[in-house]
């Protein structure tokens, strides 16, 4: 199917980006590796008549223990050295996302800014049309929670956010006004079609950083899906933790995707595990947590009540897998 | 194309210069145009598939300097300047490709309409790395999907082509009834 | 030796010819040139270097795009539909609406109920309502959008129990040809046996009820045809399609014009697994368009148009009861079912009687009874898919088989075994077998896999389980009531010692052209390089009835025999009249006309041709296949009868996450008895193919609805098997040579799907204990039944030690 037409552009600088970002605002889309922008312009998914094409901006690649450039690819993350020594969550969590070819698509900040997905949103005109369309296309009200009063309930599918919030990263942003970086704990908003908290809509990713001492935590990654390739999670779910020679946590954080609009960073209901000694009953005992702290809804893969359980069966081989502290 | 002169709902067709299959191609293209419908309809290489139109089938896989990428999924003005290989570009001279050679052997074509693909992204695995273990080339396949084979001959082609594997045994175990008995 | 003559590529030395042709494999004495040998797909070539021609790669000057405007609403009235402005739009050169079509078609005489595009009313969501023909699919889209279609909603029925009880006050039927007031489409009852005493004297009886979802063929490959007004004044269609002829037929029908002015020409098609066998609704259209143009016109679906066309496997409700005598004897098999048949008929009536009908096999029943019913529904169609009306019972029959092992204590091989048909035999309700390798099928698969070992004895969360099958080879019966032959082939032999082999068999990918080309090598004893397959141009190629019910091989195959037999007559005439000798002396191999009895007065292919064609030219032969008469007199004995019967046995091993539900295989083994296996590698390949298309179905394919509203119309959330998570197979190929398949073939394309999904849900019970009524198996619906089997442990415990 041919995508609806656009004007295509394709800086050359940050610089260039941002005017451009800022001379088209409201009609323009950013594109990096095309893999869900696509699909979505196919379905004329809220196109836009302007699209930006980031590959040609040098200052936004490059990957370093601290700074991941926001076009690095889900490929060369996946398969850096340097990652898989220090953040080997990082390339974990990219290797599991979509497919091979995808992952050569794919990029940081195309995944970081994947836009949330729902059965009733990620459908051809003709679907939509058939259910009257949804809020978050053409439409008035959710058709997953008819009586949610505006809200879109739509599920955001990035994975590399959970591994990236347990490990407490911020992001950086650039307008046309300047460069402004906030920790992506708050970076993500609740609403479906809101999507990010304050992001200005000629804002562009530059850049991921990670803090020295996110190396300092042992964490996993784990993705619930019916294939092991090509589906978006029904769950993704990240554990980092620190836990000292006598079994005994310093530190443990917790991020889900997949199951919200938003990826959700669990940082309250963990922080009571702070101190405790490692068991496998606390083992079992954070995964209850873990699970009463979690939704989903109904609009993608898998039944919700299915994919809680999960989060607790996940939380619990994730802590076993990293510490032995945890399976006695 | 319809008679309408470029305005703001209609951009203007830009050029772009390819590398194709080793020759250099030039062409107005759309702004919007993907470079699977620039290879297919525009340089006329019917060998690229549309399967899913959406990134998950892997039949419209190509090389794109070198790497493998899904032409339904790439913008054919990200690709200025680009070097695209095509299944039409695998064969050297009369030659098959020892991976096209190894497919034909072992029976890795039934409709065959996936093939390209996932030799596209086949020939790129065994550049890579010359004998793939089974796990990692199932693993390299893993944005292909076939219908007709159950992927067991296609494995096998990779293990044939990269020399770790000669073209399987005949599955026949016996004669049930007849030859045998009546002979 | 004349010039024609001198063509010694391929002609070996006479003193080289061993005395007696090679050996078998298997060591017996048939002597055979190329069947049963590896032989590689004739068009693989062309396929890995991206060079075979499929529908969409077909270009012509001045071609014209065709779009569909289709159905928003489920069940509707049309009211009015205005095309002006479309027909307005600059570029656009036809737009087409139902009443410009109006006469019915189907793929069954007695189902003839679709038409090109929606007239009076809709039946489906998805379901044409105009369609356009511009110069660029961008204009077509634009045009679909200027169409303003006008109707009155009706209530669409959705679910079964809708479809099969009485109309409400201001409800409508799907269709006005239903019988009752309902939509009910067809009813099936027999009843063979005393299937009431069977159930009340058994030692053991079992009954499980099991739901499943609409499942699709999901070939890669987007339905695709080009339609061009030539300027003969013929209509040219090339369709990506499984049955060319009745598409031919069909389009004769729906434009009440005759046969010879239609051609159907079959491109390379990419896959079809049944999703390409009935003349269809777009085919309709491009014709149409193309003749309203005078331009060639192509249509290209979209995947979410595919999944509308669909024609998938039926969604199912069934029941099954199988009652056992105290020795492990089955004496009693009671189905119910209920299919969803969407919109159209389709293939419907004979998959109602399938439900039924092919459970009679693998295992001697002596009682039986089966209750069918097909509804319509406002969903896509449901028609044939691999496995055609098998596969939903087969999951049903073998489960419930494997629950009366568990409770008699049964080993369920052994039980098999016990219970299998013999060869040669004839089935209560009057199928007759002829070949059967039902028991080598399920010894193999048990020693193979170690079974003895492993059932019953794996630990917890591993799991091996059996399931078995019978297919039918192509139906005996043919859908339109008629004397001619059900294949036809002709053959052509030129000065160039070429054979050209014209079949209107459609190669979709399972390999029919390489077999027929395999069958006239064999024949004529020459190389598969003499060997041109010119198939499916309806021009040049005699009838063959289509790729469906895995008929192809023996029916085609013997037609291909017969028509190179002929022509192995004529050169073997030939060469007794150059050599003097006797024709009973000649037989043909290794590029000679060989006398078995004065190998010295052998003569070579080409001399024997020259002498074959002098004053007469171009030798051409003609062979057939009209299966004989066969069956019992009852209402419906000609559903699944068939000259011969495959048989099928796997065993799947896997692994179940008791605490995640995942189920993972991790090897199947299968045995398949096809009769002669005229090629191990393209056979390998159907059953291999069959096992991934059954994995899907049972593990994570499914249709999934809201409402008329199809979820997953795309191949993201439609989840087709990756190549990661697909396990090994071990393939034995069993070889019952049938006496009357070409060499002693039988069927291999489709008897293969259904008892893998058996052999999962057995393993199932095998590993973690518990017994899964859904389908497919996704690991939340086995989690759930994990978990509802340790609350009713955790209760039974309770109550105990209270």
């Amino acid at each position: 199917m041919e995508l609806p037409a656009f004007h295509y552009h394709r800086p050359n600088s940050l610089d260039e980006a941002s005017a451009l970002l800022a001379r088209h605002q409201g009609d323009v889309d950013l594109v990096a590796g095309g893999t869900d922008l696509l699909p979505n312009y196919k379905n004329r998914l809220n196109a836009r008549s302007h699209v930006i094409s980031l590959g040609g901006i040098s200052a936004l690649q490059g990957i370093s223990t601290r700074r991941i450039g926001a076009m690095a690819r889900l490929v060369e993350i996946e398969r850096s050295p340097l990652l898989q020594t220090r953040l080997p969550v990082l390339a974990e969590t990219a290797s599991k996302i979509s497919s091979p070819p995808l992952r050569q698509h794919g990029t940081l900040g195309g995944n970081l800014m994947l836009d949330t997905r729902c059965y009733y949103f990620n459908q051809s005109p003709l679907w939509r049309q058939s259910v009257d369309f949804c809020l978050k296309a053409e439409g008035t009200k959710c058709l997953v929670v008819p009586s949610s009063k505006g809200r879109c309930f739509a599920t955001y599918s990035g994975e590399m956010a959970a591994s990236l919030l347990i490990l407490g990263a911020k992001v950086e942003l650039l307008s046309a006004a300047g460069a402004r970086t906030l920790p992506l704990a708050e970076f993500f908003d609740e609403d479906g079609i809101v999507r990010f908290r304050d992001r200005k809509e000629d804002e562009l990713v530059v850049a991921v950083h990670i803090p020295e001492e996110a190396e300092q935590l042992s964490c996993g990654y784990r993705k619930l899906a019916i294939r092991d390739s090509i589906d978006f999670p029904s769950l993704g779910l990240a554990l980092g933790l620190r836990i000292n020679k006598r079994g005994v946590i310093e530190d443990l954080r917790l991020a889900t995707t997949a199951m919200a609009s938003r990826p959700e960073l669990l940082d309250e209901p963990m922080a009571e595990f702070i101190g405790q000694q490692a068991s496998a009953q606390l083992a079992f005992r954070i995964g209850e947590v873990a699970q009463k702290a979690s939704v989903a809804y109904r609009n993608v893969p898998l039944d919700p009540k299915y994919r809680r359980k999960m989060v607790a069966v996940f939380t619990r081989r994730l802590l076993e897998a990293i510490s032995p502290a945890f399976a006695n | 194309m319809s008679d309408a002169t470029p305005t703001e709902a209609h951009p203007e067709a830009k050029l772009l210069r390819l590398t194709l299959n080793g020759r250099s191609w030039l062409g107005a293209v759309e702004q919007h145009a993907l470079l699977l419908d620039v290879i297919r309809y525009q340089a006329g290489l019917t060998g690229t598939k549309r399967g899913c139109d959406m990134g998950t089938c892997g039949c419209c896989a190509v090389q794109i300097n070198g790497e493998p990428r899904l032409s339904c999924l790439t913008l054919a003005h990200d690709c200025e300047g680009a070097e695209i290989r095509t299944i039409e570009g695998v064969q050297s001279g009369p030659l098959l490709s020892a991976l096209q050679d190894a497919w034909v052997a072992t029976g890795a074509s039934q409709c065959g309409f996936c093939s390209p693909g996932f030799i596209m992204v086949g020939e790129a695995l065994l550049e890579e790395k010359p004998k793939p273990t089974e796990r990692e080339v199932r693993e390299a396949i893993a944005g292909n999907l076939c219908r007709c084979t159950g992927y067991v001959k296609i494995v096998e082609a990779f293990m044939v082509a990269s020399g770790q594997a000669e073209p399987g045994q005949d599955a026949v175990r016996r004669n049930a009834k007849g030859d045998s008995e009546s002979d | 030796m004349s010039t024609y003559q001198d063509d010694k590529a391929f002609r070996a030395p006479l003193s080289t010819l061993p005395s007696t042709g090679k050996k078998r494999q298997d060591g017996s004495d048939q002597d055979f040139n190329i069947i049963g040998e590896r032989t590689p797909l004739i068009d693989a070539r062309e396929k890995v270097l991206g060079q075979a021609i499929y529908t969409d790669d077909i270009d012509f000057p001045g071609m014209l795009i065709c779009k569909i405007l289709r159905s928003p609403w489920a069940h509707a009235r049309i009211d009015s539909i205005d095309i002006d402005k479309a027909l307005a739009l600059p570029g656009v050169h036809s737009v087409m609406v139902g009443t410009d079509a109006p006469i019915k078609f189907g793929v069954l005489p007695i189902s003839q109920d679709e038409t090109a595009l929606a007239v009076d009313k809709v039946r489906h969501l998805g379901e044409g309502i105009a369609a356009v023909a511009a110069e660029t699919e961008a204009i077509a889209l634009e045009a679909l959008e200027l169409i303003d279609v006008k109707v009155t909603e009706l209530k669409p029925f959705l679910r079964k129990k809708d479809s099969t009880r009485e109309l409400r006050e201001g409800e409508e039927k799907i269709h006005e040809h239903i019988r009752f007031e309902n939509n009910i489409h067809k009813r099936v009852r027999q009843s063979f046996g005393e299937p009431d005493k069977a159930f009340a004297e058994a030692a053991w009886t079992a009954n499980a009820s099991f739901e499943f979802k609409g499942v699709t063929h999901a070939f890669t490959e987007p339905i695709a045809a080009i339609a061009h007004w030539t300027p003969d004044q013929r209509l040219t269609l090339w369709t990506s399609q499984q049955v060319p002829h009745y598409t031919h037929l069909a389009i004769a029908r729906v434009f009440e014009m005759p046969m010879h002015r239609i051609r159907v020409i079959k491109p390379t098609v990419g896959g079809g697994f049944g999703g390409k066998s009935d003349p269809f609704p777009h085919e309709m259209v491009v014709s149409w368009l193309a003749m309203d143009c005078g331009r060639p016109v192509k249509m290209l679906f979209d995947r979410e148009e595919v999944f509308f066309s669909n024609h998938g496997r039926h969604p199912t409700s069934n029941e099954i009861s199988m009652a056992m005598d105290s020795n492990g004897k089955v004496t009693g098999l009671d189905i119910n079912a209920t299919i969803d048949g969407g919109a159209f008929g389709s293939f419907g009536v004979v998959t109602s009687y399938y439900n039924g009908v092919l459970s009679h096999g693998p295992y001697r029943i002596p009682s039986f009874r089966y209750q069918g019913t097909r509804i319509y529904s406002n969903r896509p169609v449901s028609g044939a898919m691999r496995g055609h009306g098998s596969v939903n019972t087969r999951l049903g029959t073998e489960v419930v088989l494997d629950m009366l092992c568990a409770k008699a204590g049964f080993d369920p091989v052994q039980v098999r075994l016990d219970n299998t048909l013999s060869d040669f035999t004839t089935l209560i309700n009057g199928f007759r077998i002829t070949s059967n390798g039902i028991r080598e099928c399920i010894q193999t698969v048990a020693e193979r896999s170690d079974w003895a070992n492993k059932h019953g004895k794996l630990p917890y969360g591993r799991g091996i389980g059996i399931g078995c099958g019978f297919y039918i080879s192509g139906s005996a019966l043919q859908i339109h009531k008629s004397r001619l032959p059900q294949s036809t082939v002709h053959l052509k032999v030129d000065m160039d010692g070429g054979v050209t082999i014209h079949t209107g068999a459609a190669d979709i990918g399972q390999g029919s052209d390489t077999m027929a080309a395999q069958v006239v090598a064999e024949v004529l004893g020459l190389p598969m390089e003499r060997m041109r397959v010119y198939a499916v141009d309806t021009d040049m190629s005699p009838i063959d009835l289509g790729s469906y019910s895995s008929r192809v091989t023996f029916m085609n195959g013997l037609a291909a025999k017969r028509a190179a037999e002929d022509l192995r007559e004529q050169l073997i005439r030939a060469a007794s009249r150059l050599s003097g000798y006797a024709v009973e002396s000649f037989i043909m191999r290794d590029g000679y006309v060989y006398n078995r009895h004065w190998p010295e007065a052998s003569v070579p292919y080409m001399e024997a041709l020259e002498e074959a064609l002098a004053g007469k030219g171009a030798l051409a032969t003609s062979g057939c296949y009209t299966a004989p008469p066969m069956g019992a007199a009852y209402k419906g004995a000609g559903a699944g009868l068939s000259p011969t019967y495959s048989f099928t046995s796997y065993i799947c091993e896997l692994e179940v996450d008791p605490e995640t539900g995942m189920v993972q295989p991790l090897k199947i083994w299968a045995a398949h008895d096809c009769g002669r296996v005229l090629n191990p590698l393209a056979v390998e390949g159907q059953i291999e193919g069959s096992i991934h298309m059954g994995l899907g179905q049972i593990l994570c394919e499914e249709m999934a609805y809201e409402g008329p509203n199809l979820l997953n119309a795309n191949l993201l959330d439609y989840r087709i098997p990756t190549p990661s998570q697909t396990p090994e197979m071990d393939v034995s190929l069993i070889e019952s040579v049938d006496p009357e398949g070409p060499f002693g073939a039988k069927e291999c394309g489709e008897g293969g799907l259904a008892p893998i999904l058996p052999a999962v849900a057995n393993g199932i019970y095998d590993a973690v204990g518990v017994r899964i009524h859904r389908v497919p198996m996704t690991p939340d619906v086995v989690l759930t039944a994990i978990e509802k089997k340790a609350r009713k442990e955790r209760r039974e415990a309770a109550a105990r030690s209270a």
